[in-house]
């Protein structure tokens, strides 16, 4: 995260030229990136049967933070994030509706503490902490919904293997991050060509 | 979502959720019981006879072959008959779930949202994320196409991947993405709070009233049976 300065201004910079206030383009940006984000995790179902706790977030990991991370560098404004958690989370409703309520109650969360700590997506960091967040975070609403829907397979590995459900969430901490950070690479690598404009 | 499984007159899309949502919570909650196979069956039929014959034939091929890799998976770690249908009922109801979206159009989606006077911003989103994944595969193919035309190599290679796949990719993604934004705004589109109408209005009619009675007995049935 070199020049994280001079990003941090852009950011800013993008921010004000438009009032902070979402766009047609952005809105736009926003459901394509949540589209090919959607479409790049469709391996998630395939291992969502496998007993094995935060094995859905880790496939799906480097996908959300990488393009989750693109899609708020190029629209740092409050509610990005959130937008592109509601466009994914509306489809992921009709075969997933846990992924849909922990869509919506990761995107709010996060919101509200880049809001409250950085004003919104100014600084780099508060993309990398957004994209890196977004999916570890859903790992406990995902425990508390499999105890409370008695989906118990789920519940009862974490309980009697905690180490195991330690080291996955390690694992998806570690993966998503990595997608971020390529993420922030990538978009910044477009930015300075000019293929992805403010 | 491809528009040879659309469905030419389907269910009021809001009772195509909650039919989806109630597949999948009820099949994942009596996923250890046989009687959900029934249900399944039932729920199938109703799909079918409701004109969502492509979306469910689709469904049946990716439910009988994920059902099968399952079976033989649970089956061969632990050994237990009742574990491995109870995957396969978990991995049913998940494809089972997924036929209303499949065979329901976006445009029909959008009309409803915006007759119930949604924000604008969560219609127009949504309409483009459900359009935009069957263009999204095209452009993935045609990426994979220029990759081997100019002997990139394999995609397996982390930086063929990053540099002639992934790249070339965002880039075209951010090129539509402008392209269709334009096309949005010079159509008079905003985000703001005018007033505005909707083409061919959606509401639910005779034939939502028999799928939700359809429905209501399958769950019933099935509930009681326990």
């Amino acid at each position: 995260m070199e020049n994280q300065n001079d990003k941090g201004i852009d950011g800013a910079a993008a921010v004000q030229q438009t009032g902070g206030k979402l766009l047609v383009r952005d809105v736009v940006f926003l459901a394509v990136i949540s589209a090919v984000t959607l479409l790049t995790c469709s391996i998630m179902p395939l291992v969502a049967g496998v007993p094995l706790f935060g094995l859905p977030h880790l496939v799906t990991g480097l996908q959300l933070g990488l393009f989750y991370a693109i899609g708020i560098m190029k629209v740092r404004k409050t509610g990005a994030l959130l937008l592109m958690a509601l466009f994914t989370g509306v489809i992921q409703l009709m075969m997933a509706p846990v992924m849909f309520l922990s869509n919506i109650f990761c995107g709010i969360i996060i919101e509200a503490v880049i809001y409250f700590t950085s004003r919104g997506f100014k600084s780099t960091l508060s993309v990398f902490l957004a994209a890196a967040l977004f999916n570890p975070l859903s790992l406990p609403f995902n425990y508390f919904y499999n105890l409370a829907v008695g989906k118990g397979n789920l519940a009862e590995v974490v309980s009697s293997q905690p180490w195991i459900a330690v080291l996955m969430s390690l694992a998806v901490v570690t993966v998503t991050a990595a997608g971020a950070l390529a993420g922030i690479k990538i978009a910044g690598e477009l930015k300075k060509s000019g293929a992805l404009k403010r | 979502m491809s528009s040879h499984t659309y469905a030419k007159k389907p269910v009021y899309p809001l009772l195509g959720v909650a039919a989806s949502v109630s597949v999948l919570v009820l099949g994942l909650l009596f996923a250890k019981s046989l009687a959900v196979f029934y249900f399944f069956g039932a729920a199938w039929l109703l799909f079918f006879c409701m004109g969502y014959r492509r979306a469910c034939i689709a469904v049946l091929t990716a439910a009988l072959l994920l059902g099968a890799v399952f079976a033989a998976a649970t089956y061969l770690i632990s050994r237990n008959v009742p574990a491995a249908l109870a995957a396969v009922a978990r991995i049913t109801a998940v494809c089972l779930a997924v036929t209303p979206g499949l065979g329901m159009p976006p445009s029909y989606l959008v009309r409803s949202l915006s007759a119930l006077k949604l924000p604008r911003v969560l219609v127009l989103g949504m309409l483009i994320t459900f359009s935009f994944v069957p263009l999204l595969r095209k452009e993935a193919a045609q990426v994979r196409e220029a990759m081997k035309t100019r002997g990139a190599g394999s995609i397996f290679n982390p930086s063929i991947f990053y540099r002639a796949l992934l790249i070339p990719l965002i880039v075209r993604i951010a090129s539509i993405s402008d392209t269709l934004a334009l096309s949005v705004e010079t159509r008079g589109f905003t985000l703001d709070n005018t007033p505005y109408t909707v083409y061919k209005p959606v509401s639910p009619g005779a034939k939502d009233i028999i799928f939700t009675a359809g429905f209501a007995v399958c769950i019933v049935l099935l509930v009681l049976h326990l």
